[in-house]
């Protein structure tokens, strides 16, 4: 069945007529064959039965007369009929009167005819009739009698007759499938190699020829509708390829724009945090150069002080006291004993001596003062330079200990401005951060938040800072003011870069500030009710760093 | 059994007992026919059986019968050499419609000679008498004395090889107005 699936149109209409044809030819061959040979036979045997019956009515006198010879007469006269092997009279009381042919068979025929007057065991026929005269029976006529020779040699002239036929037919039938299957195959195969035509050639503007309006003729508009809508599709799938060529150029284009526009981005994202970091350790700076500024302040007050008294001392009383004795060297005794003034000496130097203590005693508390100033400066200075090491370096960090230095930081200028810093602290576990970081927001914190009480003109200035545990995964440092607040439209933007309220202010602060939150795992926001209202600004850190949390995931 | 008329005296009576047992003798023998080859059979079975084939085998002009019912009578004239066996054979059957009689006659009974179809001449009888007695009418004679064809019988028994033939007077016949079969013709010797 594969080997015929392969083969050609052609070939198969071919094959299939000739089957067809074959099949119905040889059905009809064979019905017609059987046909024929059950009428020959029936033939045969009715043939049979006349002749039997005008034997047995010429046998009718002889049997009467039991004329043997006569009987045998008749019967020698069935020699002509070569099928007849044998045949027998039997006179009613069972003798036999005449034999004619194969002598051995008369018992067998006996035998068989018991029962029936026709006997047919395939091409052997055994008849029996009746030899009668008169309404009487006299005898019986048997006849043994074998188509097979006549029945082989009819069949074989059929069987030839219809080999022949057959073939003739299909030979007829071959040629004439191969002049009419044309009509069929023809548009067939042309739409067949229109369609090959375009396999080969790609070129979808080729039709195909319709021969007819039949079922192949519907094909071929099918076909052709088809080419026209795959022509279609391809002319617009060739656009729509170049289009996306195009595209994706543009797309490529794009693509290293933004590229280009992410590289500056980053750079000035870098730029950026350069700068923040670089303000915030300026603001760090500022603030210490501050604190620094404002000590030295009080030195140069307790240098002023120390001038002053220095310059109003007792110690010209004391010379005036000494060149009077000097004066007085050669009659001192007398000097002090007689003279109205030298009796004022012993009283002078006592005062004088009372008043430099006086005065030692003021120096050295001045100095004293200066000395705790300058021991201020140097533990200031310590400290920026503890604040001052490289960022990023993670460190085990006591919380209160981090808002005390950022305190400390802004103490003196807080001090001055009256400011009432007030101390809430829950007690927390210890951090691991990055000290400067934080540093650097609380100190920013500190610092807008004295900046806000002190803008606001009111007089009790209170700053509340406050270290609450926030549900064991972070630590709140709030720094809460009684200032001036904030609007609510800039609350959205506070953090931005570059956006600022105050006139010296830069806008690097918060902004630089959140992004260190960020940083370090934690996140900075604000809340004011309003302008006048102060303002609350959370820095919220986690108690487990970052990038342990990272790690963990 | 036909019996003749009845009879006073004891020799008659002597002859019919030894008829009776002949016919015994002769039904046994007719049964045990079928196993006995041909030549065995009585000859006089046969010739009976054969005087009834005749009587269905030849055609009678319609002036022979008076009714198409009336009997076909079979006569036999003298001394029966049948003894009795014809009535045997002959007995119930019918020729067509019509029922068969036997009947023993006389030579000198001419008017009962010419009532029968067919007459059995025994030899005892002389041939001219009877041809004579039925000569014109058309009545079978069957006889069974040498050249009984020839000389004036029409259908003549004659033993050929143990065997029953037959001998046909055809012109016999044909004065008679008696039409033989061409078959049973052609079994039998033809003699004029």
């Amino acid at each position: 069945m594969k080997a015929l699936q392969d083969r050609s149109i052609r070939q198969k209409i071919t094959l299939v007529i000739m089957l067809i044809s074959g099949l119905v030819l040889m059905l009809a061959c064979v019905s017609l064959f059987a046909y024929q040979a059950w009428t020959i036979k029936k033939r045969f045997v009715s043939e049979l039965s006349v002749t039997a019956e005008m034997i047995a009515s010429n046998l009718a006198v002889a049997t009467m007369f039991k004329d043997e010879e006569k009987a045998s007469e008749i019967l020698s006269g069935l020699s002509t009929m070569p099928q007849i092997i044998s045949a027998t009279v039997d006179l009613a009381d069972g003798t036999r009167l005449a034999h004619f042919g194969n002598e051995g068979d008369g018992a067998g025929i006996k035998t068989a005819m018991q029962d029936s007057a026709l006997h047919v065991d395939g091409n052997r026929v055994l008849l029996a009739t009746p030899v009668k005269r008169e309404g009487r029976t006299y005898g019986t006529l048997h006849l043994h009698a074998d188509f097979h020779a006549a029945y082989a040699g009819l069949m074989k002239l059929y069987g030839g007759m219809l080999g022949v036929v057959l073939a003739g037919s299909l030979i007829l039938t071959y040629f004439l499938s191969g002049r009419f299957q044309h009509m069929v195959t023809a548009p067939i195969l042309q739409l067949a190699d229109t369609a090959r035509q375009i396999a080969e050639g790609k070129d979808y503007s080729v039709r195909a020829k319709k021969a007819g309006s039949d079922e192949v003729g519907t094909l071929t508009d099918a076909f052709n509708q088809m080419l026209a809508q795959i022509h279609a599709q391809d002319t617009a799938l060739q656009n729509a390829q170049q289009k996306l060529h195009e595209q994706l150029a543009a797309l490529e284009r794009e693509v290293e724009e933004r590229k280009a526009a992410e590289e500056a981005l980053h750079q000035s994202q870098e730029k950026l945090l350069e700068t923040s970091r670089l303000a915030g350790k300026a603001e760090v700076a500022t603030s210490v150069l501050h604190n620094v500024g404002n000590v030295l302040n009080s030195v140069n007050v307790s240098g002023n002080i120390l001038s002053e008294k220095l310059r109003g001392s007792k110690v010209t009383i004391l010379a005036k006291a000494a060149n009077l004795i000097n004066e007085h060297r050669a009659n001192f005794a007398e000097f002090v004993a007689s003279d109205p003034r030298g009796q004022r000496v012993p009283d002078l130097v006592s005062k004088i001596s009372s008043a430099l203590a006086e005065e030692q005693k003021e120096l050295l508390a001045e100095v004293e003062t200066i000395t705790s100033h300058i021991g201020h400066i140097k533990q200031i200075v310590a400290m920026q330079q503890s604040y001052s090491r490289v960022g990023g370096v993670i460190e085990q960090l006591t919380v209160e200990d981090l808002v005390g230095d950022a305190i400390r930081m802004n103490a003196a200028s807080m001090a001055r401005h009256n400011v009432e810093l007030r101390r809430e602290y829950e007690k927390v576990p210890k951090l691991q951060l990055d000290r400067h970081k934080v540093l650097q927001i609380l100190v920013n914190l500190f610092s807008n938040a004295k900046h806000a009480v002190d803008d606001s003109g009111r007089e009790d200035k209170r700053v509340t800072v406050k270290i609450q545990n926030n549900g064991g995964h972070f630590v709140k440092i709030s720094v809460e003011d009684n200032g001036v607040g904030i609007a609510q439209e800039n609350l959205a933007r506070i953090f931005a870069h570059g956006f600022t309220t105050k006139k010296t202010g830069h806008g690097f602060g918060l902004h630089s500030g959140a992004l260190a939150a960020k940083e370090v795992g934690g996140s900075l926001y604000v809340h004011s009710d309003g302008p006048g209202a102060g303002a609350i600004f959370t820095l919220e850190l986690p108690i487990v760093p970052a990038a342990v949390i990272a790690a963990a995931n | 059994m036909v019996s003749p008329a009845t009879s006073d005296s004891g020799c008659h009576e002597v002859a019919r007992n030894r008829r009776r047992w002949s016919g015994v003798v002769l039904l046994i023998l007719v049964a045990l026919l079928p196993l006995s080859p041909l030549q065995a059979e009585s000859e006089y079975a046969v010739k009976a059986a054969y005087l009834y084939n005749f009587v269905t085998l030849i055609k009678w002009p319609a002036t022979a019968h008076a009714t198409s019912t009336s009997p076909v009578v079979i006569g036999v004239v003298g001394r029966d050499p049948f003894d009795g066996g014809l009535e045997n054979v002959l007995s119930g059957q019918k020729v067509g419609s019509r029922p068969l009689e036997v009947r023993h006659l006389r030579a000198s009974d001419i008017a009962g000679l010419s009532a029968c179809h067919l007459v059995f001449v025994a030899t005892t009888e002389r041939l001219p008498v009877v041809a004579a007695a039925v000569r014109g009418a058309p009545v079978a004679v069957v006889g069974e004395a040498d050249n009984f064809a020839r000389g004036g019988g029409m259908i003549g028994f004659v033993m050929k090889n143990n065997k029953v033939k037959l001998e046909i007077n055809r012109d016999a016949t044909q004065q008679a107005r008696l039409t033989i079969p061409s078959d049973l013709l052609g079994i039998a010797t033809i003699v004029n």
